[in-house]
């Protein structure tokens, strides 16, 4: 079984295999087509189109065109949108689209043409990106210079939809901000928090004022937020109204670290999101935070013994100046994992790709939260064939497990305490631990197929293969060709539902209802173990990447 | 004044006549008082909620904080009452007037004197609007060019000349568009770097087809997109000779958009010479190649959009320069145990075409060291440091001057050139006695020729002076004149200048003087003076005053303003 990340193939290997499929052909083409691809070099066809936006159909001026396939060329559409490129030799090349201000179409199975006599002009769109962009004032209406905007967008990697930050500016001394080059798509927009920062001289030295964290349009925390969409090819306006609170000092200390290891303390909003705020701190563990506008924040501060980390967080509604703020270091505990190998043969439980010692699986926890626990997009992991198998340093949160089993090895059950890892998020507490169980069998089925003999063109795409009911555990992916199918090893016997998408980049194949509306295309098929089994797939267009 | 730094008070009574004084009526039971009106510079129209505030300033050189702050009314009037008798600096900002002091220039400011006999309730504080510019970067296409870096000069009196100097800079956002706020009047320059989005300047990148009509092709191909921007001056210039000016006046929102034009780009590959085993780029080896460029009077300005890469052993390839004039520097790389008789190097190029450069006959960096001695001191204090300032081309090396006096600028990447010599942060320290081997030495300025090192001793002694008095003009104390302490020779001896501006009761303090003999002189509107420069200067001498300042003593003058 193959089950990659990002579904395509290599250039080199699509080259290859189109080469060769080209080669094979060859004999029924009038075109001349000598037997070696590298003996005509420049090649007597030319390759001409237009460029448009795929949204409004216009076309796109100074878009850049690259070609790949035997040779490489280069050129740029035109006022008119117009290209044209000379001398290729026939054959099948891949169209590369670039220009600012669109999203980059590299290695899109959609730009795909085999040049030869009877090429025509083909029509490339590019999809315009969006923008957002706005103005922060103050309840006077007059601008707030200065002040941090951040922008969280989410983006769906491995059939999992993340949300992250995915850019961070300054408003100007108009009050303006402005993110470009955005994806189309839902994003959230947050304030501050922030001082009025141009004015050193306060108006009352006692009543310093500053703003809060604000969540568009007007939410203290993510969950009053509202989405902005961003619509290809057009920008979205969103303006901030703040209001001026007070600024309060805050103080304490952070205790129970090893004397002369570093501490880390971070502040973020009451929804987990970053934010950057002036924190002094002393090598004696002590901090004072000396503007902190009016909200509720988290603390969190972490340290390391050895190689043993510790953690302590704290959440604080700043209503007033405070002090003697304690943050505890206690150790994160360790999560070990504990693996279970099942086979009928006794001589697999110990062969290079795996023993008992060093399990051929590997384990991920991805923060489920909104923002993640994390601030930075991490997923915790351990590896496969790795001695130590245990998690040291998960913070307390929400996450899903991916449980990854080398072929020909099957997850059968995988439990955290109570939680089946296989079918629900787990809930990592502090101070409470509980061991990964984890239960390989290597009696799996494989499943093989293609598509239905009515689909003509030649075409790559991505197999799911969804354990059925509906569950957290992991569909199973995997490339097919129209030409060779697809074939996947060590499946857990049961049942499941087979689709077969032209693309599954952007699909969050983790969420049962982005697969409901497709349901009704895809195959049914119970696998047993240790048979083959094998399903003929209807082909599904998801209408992305056109 | 100088801003953050204080005179000691010194009323000079005597040429004063009592009865042209305005009356002041504050007894002085209830403390005096600083009074006004805050007016908009370039309209005179008075300016209603203005931040005001006062500072003390202290005797010891610092000014205490804010101690009183007030909101201007509608008629743009403040007060402050019940203050000491002292000096006040006196500040004020509001939105769309940056903070600024009482009468500022560059650093200097006058202060207030409050006390009997002295008027501080008739101010009339001329606050200048900010100015701004904006606008579009956009190629020859008239496409906008993102992400370009937009720098900002301007031309101003930096030590006593006129030079052309950094000072923001701007990023251009997707439609092209940058913005520069809170600037003050003045004459500025726009410099645009950046790289066309489209530029492919690794050639290497692309695959190496066999047959060699293809790679021919294939070369072609990979030129049309090795390309590159010059750095562009505004409005369309490679050159900053040919570089258009921007007049700002103040409150002036100007716009000023630059185009930038494509050209082949080129590459240079140094050599860096197979002796040296081992990547570049090792652990612990921090050898990157500084690239920069010189534009306006000598300024040598990093080259920023060019990519740096390191495939091959022994060859660091800059890809994406713009025909021209580089100045390449190697500084020495300070792998761990090595020592440091890799010095580093440097060579000035002419780039036409694609270029090979071999480190093996390009001159190394000048190695300055030199050790000095603490007159009446076995050890000197802990912190002090030399400086070499090359005025013309910007650049400043500090080092540190140990305890026992040595000091050696062995990390800095010093080419032959005309340096000031001083000692940076001198807490009251001064070179009484310096000569230099490899070098001429003429006052504080060192000329260091080419292929030298250059050895510099000395003698360090405490005791620093200090001048105070009071600027008048026929008889009546002068407030906002600017007073220089000009040092015999000033051609060779700028780090011995020293400068103020006298407060409102015509006093000032020039603080930190070297013990010599000075001519001290006051020049009314001197703004846009070349102060450092002695022929500009030379008419001023004569109207001067001569002081012969010593250690640790305060010489007490009167200076005629001109």
């Amino acid at each position: 079984m193959s089950s990659s990340s990002r579904p395509r193939f290599s250039r080199e290997v699509c080259t290859i295999l189109f080469c060769t499929w080209c080669l094979a052909l060859a004999g029924l083409s009038p075109a001349q087509v000598n037997s070696s691809p590298y003996s005509q070099n420049t090649g007597s066809f030319a390759l001409s189109g237009s460029v448009v936006n795929s949204v409004t159909g216009e076309p796109i001026a100074r878009a850049l065109v690259r070609v790949y396939g035997v040779v490489q060329r280069s050129a740029f559409t035109d006022i008119e949108g117009h290209f044209q490129i000379d001398s290729l030799p026939a054959g099948s090349i891949n169209i590369d689209l670039q220009k600012p201000g669109y999203s980059n179409q590299q290695g899109s199975r959609a730009n795909r043409v085999i040049i030869g006599a009877g090429t025509g002009a083909v029509v490339l769109k590019l999809s315009p990106l969006g923008a957002i962009y706005g103005r922060v004032l103050d309840v006077a209406g007059q601008p707030v210079e200065n002040e941090p905007i951040r922008l969280i967008g989410r983006s769906v990697r491995e059939g999992r939809r993340r949300w992250n930050l995915v850019g961070s500016a300054e408003s100007d001394e108009d009050g303006r901000f402005r993110f470009s080059s955005l994806a189309p798509g839902s994003y959230y927009l947050a304030a501050g928090p922030g001082m009025q920062s141009e004015m050193h001289l306060a108006r009352d030295p006692k009543s310093k004022t500053g703003f809060p964290s604000l969540y568009y349009p007007n939410a203290p925390d993510l969950s009053g937020a509202s989405p902005i969409q961003v619509v290809a090819g057009q920008q979205s306006e969103a303006d901030f109204s703040m209001t001026a609170v007070p600024i309060y000092k805050v103080s304490g200390a952070v205790t129970n670290f090893e004397p002369g290891r570093g501490v880390i303390l971070q502040a973020f909003s009451q929804s987990g999101d970053p934010i950057s705020i002036a924190i002094g701190m002393h090598m004696d563990g002590t901090f004072e935070i000396n503007a902190v506008p009016a909200g509720t924040y988290m603390l969190k501060a972490s340290s390391h013994v050895g190689d043993q980390t510790l953690r302590a967080e704290i959440r604080l509604s700043v209503a007033a100046n405070l002090d003697n703020v304690s943050l505890v270091l206690a150790p994160v505990p360790s999560i070990p994992i504990k693996v279970r190998m099942e086979s009928r043969d006794a001589s697999n439980l110990n062969s290079p790709r795996g023993s008992q010692q060093r399990p051929p699986v590997s384990v991920r926890l991805i923060p489920a939260a909104i923002l993640g626990t994390e601030p930075s997009s991490s997923m915790v992991q351990q590896g496969a064939g790795q001695q130590v198998q245990a998690f040291h340093d998960v913070e307390p949160g929400r996450y899903a497990a991916d449980v990854m089993p080398l072929s020909p090895w099957y997850v059968q059950s995988a439990q955290y305490g109570p939680t089946n890892l296989l079918s629900d998020d787990v809930t990592i507490a502090p101070g409470q631990s509980y061991p990964i169980e984890i239960v390989l069998r290597d009696d799996g089925a494989t499943l093989t197929g293609n598509l239905q003999s009515s689909e003509k063109s030649a075409t790559f795409g991505s197999v799911l293969v969804v354990p059925q009911p509906a569950s957290k555990r992991g569909a199973k992916v995997a490339q097919f060709s129209s030409q060779s199918g697809f074939r996947m090893n060590g499946l857990a016997p049961g049942d499941y539902l087979v689709y077969a998408f032209d693309h599954a980049d952007t699909l969050e194949y983790t969420n049962a209802d982005a697969l409901q509306s497709y349901a009704s295309q895809a195959t049914p098929v119970t696998l047993s173990a240790n048979q083959e089994t094998h399903v003929v797939l209807n082909l599904i267009r998801t209408g992305e990447g056109e | 004044m100088t801003l953050g730094r204080v005179a000691c008070v010194l009323l000079f009574a005597a040429g004063l006549p009592a009865q042209t004084q305005p009356a002041v009526s504050t007894p002085a039971t209830q403390g005096y008082r600083i009074a006004g009106v805050v007016v908009n510079s370039l309209t005179g129209q008075p300016l209603p909620a203005v931040a005001v505030a006062i500072a003390p300033t202290t005797p010891h050189g610092s000014s205490r904080e804010v101690s009183q702050t007030m909101v201007s009314g509608n008629d743009g009037r403040f007060a402050f009452a019940g203050l000491a008798r002292g000096k006040y600096s006196l500040m004020a900002e509001a939105r769309g007037f940056t903070l600024q002091s009482f009468e500022s220039h560059d650093a200097y400011s006058s202060a207030i004197a409050v006390g009997p006999n002295l008027d501080s309730e008739d101010l009339v504080f001329r606050l200048q609007p900010d100015a701004s510019i904006e606008g579009q970067v956009i190629d020859e296409n008239n496409d906008p060019v993102q992400n370009a870096t937009v720098r900002l000069f301007e031309k101003r009196i930096t030590e006593g000349q006129r030079r052309t100097s950094p000072i923001n800079q701007g990023q251009t956002d997707d439609q092209g568009h940058y913005r520069m706020g809170h600037l003050a009047s003045g004459t500025y320059y726009l410099a645009v770097s950046a790289r066309p989005w489209y530029a492919q300047n690794d050639r290497s990148a692309s695959r190496r087809p066999s047959n060699p009509d293809i790679q021919a092709h294939a070369a072609q191909e990979a030129a049309a997109l090795d390309v590159t921007y010059p750095l562009t001056f505004y409005p369309d210039s490679e050159d900053s000779a040919g570089a258009n000016p921007i007049a700002l006046h103040p409150g002036e929102q100007a716009t000023a958009d630059v185009v930038m034009h494509t050209v082949p780009a080129l590459h240079l590959r140094i050599h860096t010479g197979g002796g040296n085993s081992g990547p570049l780029f090792a652990i612990g080896k921090t050898a990157f190649p500084r690239v920069s460029q010189r534009i306006f009077e000598g300024y040598l300005d990093p080259v920023s959009n060019s990519p740096v890469s390191g495939n091959e052993p022994g060859v660091v390839q800059i890809l994406g320069l713009a025909p021209g004039h580089y100045v390449v520097e190697m500084p020495a790389s300070n792998a761990a145990g090595e020592k440091a008789s890799n010095r580093g190097w440097y060579r000035e190029i002419d780039l036409f075409g694609d270029a090979d450069l071999n480190v093996g006959d390009a001159p190394s960096f000048v190695a300055v060291s030199g050790s000095v001695i603490f007159q009446g001191e076995a050890t000197g204090p802990k912190n002090l440091a030399i400086q070499l300032s090359n005025p013309a081309t910007g650049e400043r090396f500090n080092t540190p001057l140990s305890d026992k006096g040595q000091f050696d600028f062995s990390n800095d990447t010093v080419r032959p050139g005309r340096y000031n010599v001083l000692l940076s942060s001198p807490q009251g320290f001064f070179f009484s006695k310096l000569s230099a081997t490899g070098a001429k030495l003429v006052g504080r300025t060192l000329d260091i020729p080419g292929g030298s090192s250059v050895r510099l001793v000395g003698v360090v002694t405490r005791g620093l002076g200090q001048v105070d008095g009071v600027a008048l003009h026929d008889g009546q104390p002068f407030s906002g004149a600017m007073i220089v302490l000009v040092p015999q020779d000033p051609a060779s001896n700028l780090p011995l200048f020293r400068r103020d501006q006298s407060d409102s009761d015509g006093s000032f303090t020039l603080s930190n003087v070297v013990p010599g003999q000075y001519t001290v002189v006051a020049i009314a509107n001197p703004w846009d003076l070349e102060w450092g420069n002695p022929i500009v200067l030379q008419p001023y001498l004569k109207g001067g005053e001569a002081a012969q300042v010593t250690g640790e003593a305060k010489l007490q003058v009167k200076v005629e303003v001109h």
